[in-house]
């Protein structure tokens, strides 16, 4: 997973006046320096140390839940999280002694014993392959500690975006978090303790039903896939390598990076990028969901333009544009300059929206242009 | 009287201190259960999101979604009352919708029901009645008390009562004649430590409250009590409220807090009452409220009711509890001394600790000192119950033989039966056994066998009883209680209940004790709080105390 906050810090890193003298600690035996609010694991990651995690997305506030963060700390009885331990001056940190990284494949056995399936499809989700990859890591598939397992999915909520399979939900909780801390929109919890956990919404009911947005930033942050991507889903058997390009969601003035997944020429999924400037992973229901249009039947391929018999038939560009020039031409001739009015398309790029407003105010000669997206 | 509307209640709520408790009990008391209507105005009300109310309520033991609710008999089946005709009554009571309660804190007078507000005791359904708690027993030889001095006095419980033996005179001298940080470097002098199990030295965590910066600072008496075979806090309140209160006034002064809450566990409904009596008595005795006995020093308590939920005793859960969050603990540092209720510096002491203050200020540090043997210092509460000839609360001197108290002081084992095992800090320590009853009550000599004195549950079993199944349960409550925040816990509780009660895990002896270790030295190492830190305790002194027992159990 790609951590955009990281590269921010490192700018600042570099940028600390050179005549003060940075705070340092030791990081496996050699003296790095931090700036104020950094965690351990920020430091240690910055330093290309790859501490694993399960309940961690770099946009969210640390929350301590999966401990496969620890590491040892001179001076403490035991191991913290790095993830919520602040680096504090002349610390001793240790991140993979032999013990550390026992107790993590440890832990990663347990998570892999609570969990019905390990092997999802990518399609899932961003970061669906996370507890897959570390389990691989720490060689953690070992059947050890059967028992009973946790979560149970939700099959009555038939909504066409996001699929609840919470048997293979680890309780992490970064949907949780992600929906109120990134989205602000609060619409999923936890419901009962312990082993009882479950991902819920108010009164167990339907996402629909909710104060859900259908943004998928949950489906995008869950490490096993458990929240999944259904319309990506319908793409699993088609043929060919999952590809993905980088482009900007075209349905708003936000400019949302994503990473589009093609199979071939088909277009199947959209991943928000992590690292676009603008969402920084976020994405709403449009740019993550609302694609199919691309590949619809009923999509225009070519202009079409009315005849005598009130029928749309199929037509050149240039028949198209003179058609339309008449139009307007016979309308501004008629009612005068300010009868007409633009309005550019939220979908359309900044450069489309400029060349838009310098039609109607050059072309038309009035000032009548807005745009869709100003709200 | 006309029942209250959602509104009302509402009303009545939303600008006092920590609401969300009260507003739900409120809805819980009318209705007996607590309605999708009412968690939808309540959200709107307290400005909650309603997926996280929902999932706060469900996370509450007692807290009913659904008739018949809060009438239903909640029966204790705690490690002593489940040996003791907790599970015949549960079978008994089965057709008025009968659940299981954790330990309910009346281990010394078993078995609780709790109904509503009313709790009755019994042994089987039939003799259940509602009676007042034991008070504790002396001790034998005259050694001298601290906590439970006066507690015996009769009608101490009374501001009257209290007044008349000693009570509120600490309190006086300190408002009128000490600065706050002289009351800091006494209580720091007599050494007095947390007794609501880790020991923190109570001096010190009020000089950092005290230096923190920000206020409102308040102070919180922990009064969840949820560690089975705990049942000290209880007695405490129940007899001596006032020296509590007392003891909470001199942290707020000490520490310059305004605002106080008693968090008290849903399972004492009559110490509720006692409690809501004596504040409402000390505030009209000027004790408590603006201003107190004329000084430029004011202080308000607020009783807060938990819902059943052990590790909302934990101090940064309690504050999420108390601030309508979801109860998970909290990640530290920061520590509540500077991050704690509303984020800002709190002191958060257990009963037993503050109702030690008052003495302490009225008697001097070297007094409470002194108390203690072989150089430690003071005393502590022991709860003690099981198969013991008298059970009850007895205060020992810090460094007592653990034999003096489980023969000389309370009886030794029942008639032809002998003492198997003990455990410490109610299930938190593990057993002991063997050879290693032989030392004394003190952190130093626990630490040495790998236990702890914690709050200060002992819960004895004697040769009749099955350590196995004693481990068993010990580990399905830490299990029913994770509050599964943190992997270690969440799922090691679960994994080794299974391997305790057999339905999962190595049927080889080797492997077996293989997976428990490793289990359990992770979540030692890695739990995010106490209780998954202390539940291998259970599993680590099983096996050192009981390997046959073990083997058999693994390898029939
Ligand atoms: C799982 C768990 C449960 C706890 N329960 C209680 C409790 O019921 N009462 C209590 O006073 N302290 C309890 N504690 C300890 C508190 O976190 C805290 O240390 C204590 O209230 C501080 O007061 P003291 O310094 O006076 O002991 C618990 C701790 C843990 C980890
Ligand atoms: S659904 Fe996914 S993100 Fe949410 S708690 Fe479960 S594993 Fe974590
Ligand atoms: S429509 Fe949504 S996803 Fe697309 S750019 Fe706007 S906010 Fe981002
Ligand atoms: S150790 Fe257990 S109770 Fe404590 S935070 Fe972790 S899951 Fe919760
Ligand atoms: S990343 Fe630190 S506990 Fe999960």
């Amino acid at each position: 997973m790609s951590k955009p906050n990281r590269e921010k810090l490192k700018n600042d890193i570099n940028s600390v006046p050179t005549d003060v003298q940075p705070a340092a600690i030791t990081l496996d035996g050699a003296v790095v320096t931090f700036s104020e609010g950094e965690t351990i694991y920020d430091v240690a990651h910055r330093h290309g140390i790859d501490i694993p995690t399960l309940c961690y997305d770099p946009r969210l506030d640390a929350f301590g839940g999966c401990r496969l963060c620890i590491v040892e700390l001179e001076g403490t009885r035991n191991p913290v999280a790095s993830c919520t331990t602040k680096a504090a001056p002349g610390m001793d940190v240790r991140t993979a002694t032999g013990e550390i990284e026992k107790h993590r494949k440890v832990l990663l056995e347990m998570v892999a014993s609570e969990n019905r399936e390990l092997d999802v499809n990518p399609l899932r989700g961003y970061a669906s392959q996370e507890l897959t990859a570390l389990v691989e890591r720490y060689e953690a598939r070992t059947g050890r500690f059967n028992g009973k397992r946790s979560g149970a999915s939700n099959t009555v909520d038939e909504n066409p975006f996001i699929l609840r399979d919470y048997d293979l939900c680890i309780s992490c909780y970064r949907c949780v978090r992600v929906c109120a801390e990134q989205e602000g929109d609060y619409a999923i919890s936890v419901m009962n303790r312990g082993f009882d956990t479950q991902i819920t919404t108010e009164f167990n009911g339907i996402l629909k039903d909710s104060a859900c947005t259908f943004c998928g930033q949950c489906v995008q942050t869950c490490p096993t896939g458990a929240l999944a991507d259904k319309k990506a889903l319908r793409a699993v058997n088609l043929p060919g390598e999952i590809e993905k390009t980088r482009t900007i969601c075209p349905y708003c003035g936000v400019g949302c990076s994503v990473d589009m997944l093609t199979k071939k020429d088909r277009l199947i999924g959209i991943h928000p990028a992590m690292d676009g400037p603008a969402n920084q992973g976020a994405l709403c229901v449009k740019g993550q969901f609302a694609f199919d249009f691309v590949q619809h039947p009923d999509r225009l391929s070519t202009p079409l333009v009315r005849g005598g018999d009130g029928q749309l038939r199929g037509a050149s560009w240039d028949e198209a544009l003179d058609r339309a020039a008449d139009g307007f031409r016979a309308v501004r001739e008629k009612y005068g300059r300010h009868s007409i009015y633009g309005v550019a398309s939220g979908r359309a790029p900044n450069e489309a929206a400029y060349l838009m407003q310098k039609f109607i105010r050059a072309g038309f000669g009035t000032n009548y242009i807005d745009n869709c997206s100003r709200a | 009287m006309k029942t209250p509307t959602n509104q009302e209640l509402i009303k009545r709520w939303y600008r006092e201190p920590a609401p969300l408790l009260p507003l739900l009990h409120a809805f819980h008391d009318r209705d007996g259960f607590i309605s999708d209507e009412s968690l939808r105005d309540a959200a709107v009300g307290l400005k909650i999101p309603l997926a996280d109310l929902f999932g706060i309520v469900t996370f509450y033991h007692h807290f009913s979604r659904n008739p018949p609710g809060q009438i239903a008999p909640r029966v204790c089946m705690g490690p002593v009352c489940c040996l003791e005709g907790g599970k015949q009554i549960i079978e008994e009571l089965k057709d008025e919708g009968a659940q299981a309660m954790p330990c309910a804190g009346r281990c010394d007078d078993f078995v609780p029901v709790l109904k509503g507000h009313c709790v009755s005791v019994g042994v089987s359904s039939r003799t259940l009645e509602a009676r007042p708690p034991p008070l504790p027993p002396r001790n034998p030889g005259g050694i001298e008390e601290c906590v439970f001095a006066e507690i015996r006095t009769p009608g101490r419980y009374s501001i009257e009562g209290y007044c008349r033996t000693g009570g509120y005179e600490g309190h006086r001298r300190a408002v009128k004649e000490m600065q706050p940080s002289e009351v800091v470097a006494l209580i720091t002098d007599s050494k007095l430590a947390g007794r609501g199990g880790a020991g923190f030295p109570t001096g010190l965590k009020w000089k950092a409250v005290a230096e923190a910066p920000g206020t409102p600072k308040t102070v919180i008496c922990n009064a969840d009590e949820g560690e089975p075979g705990c049942f000290k806090d209880r007695a405490i309140l129940d007899f001596d409220p006032h020296a509590v209160i007392e003891g909470m006034t001199l942290a707020a002064y000490a520490t310059g807090a305004a605002r106080g809450f008693i968090y008290l566990r849903y399972e004492y409904p009559g110490t509720f009452n006692v409690l809501e009596r004596a504040i409402a008595e000390a505030e009209s005795a000027g004790f408590l409220g603006e201003e107190v006995l004329g000084s430029d020093f004011s202080f308000r308590i607020h009783l807060r009711r938990g819902a059943g939920a052990y590790i909302c005793g934990e101090e940064g859960s309690l504050l999420n509890s108390l601030e309508g969050k979801h109860p998970f603990p909290r990640n530290r540092p920061p520590y509540p001394v500077t991050h704690g209720y509303e984020n800002l510096p709190t002191a958060v002491n257990n009963v037993e600790t503050l109702a030690s203050v008052p003495h302490i200020l009225r008697n001097g540090a070297n007094w409470y000192q002194g108390l203690g043997m072989n150089g430690h210092a003071g005393t502590k509460v022991i709860s003690l119950s099981g198969d013991i000839q008298k059970p009850g609360n007895y205060e020992v001197p810090f460094g007592l033989p653990l034999k003096t108290l489980l023969y000389d002081w309370a009886g030794g084992a029942r008639e032809n039966r002998s003492i198997q095992s003990v455990t410490m800090a109610g299930l938190s320590g593990g057993f002991l056994a063997g050879e290693d009853l032989d030392l004394t009550l003190d952190e130093t000599s626990l630490r040495s066998k790998g236990s702890m004195l914690g709050a200060g549950g002992i819960i004895v079993f004697d040769d009749s009883r099955d350590m196995v199944e004693a481990a068993r349960s010990a580990m399905a409550f830490f299990a029913e209680e994770s509050c599964g925040k943190c992997f270690p816990c969440r799922i090691g509780t679960q994994r080794l209940t299974e391997r305790l009660n057999g339905k999962a895990g190595p049927m080889e002896l080797g492997k077996w004790i293989g997976e428990v270790k490793d289990i359990g030295s992770a979540m030692k190492a890695a739990s995010a709080c106490g209780l998954g830190m202390a539940a291998p305790l259970i599993t680590d002194s099983l096996m050192k105390y009981f390997p046959e027992r073990v083997a058999q159990h693994v390898e029939p």
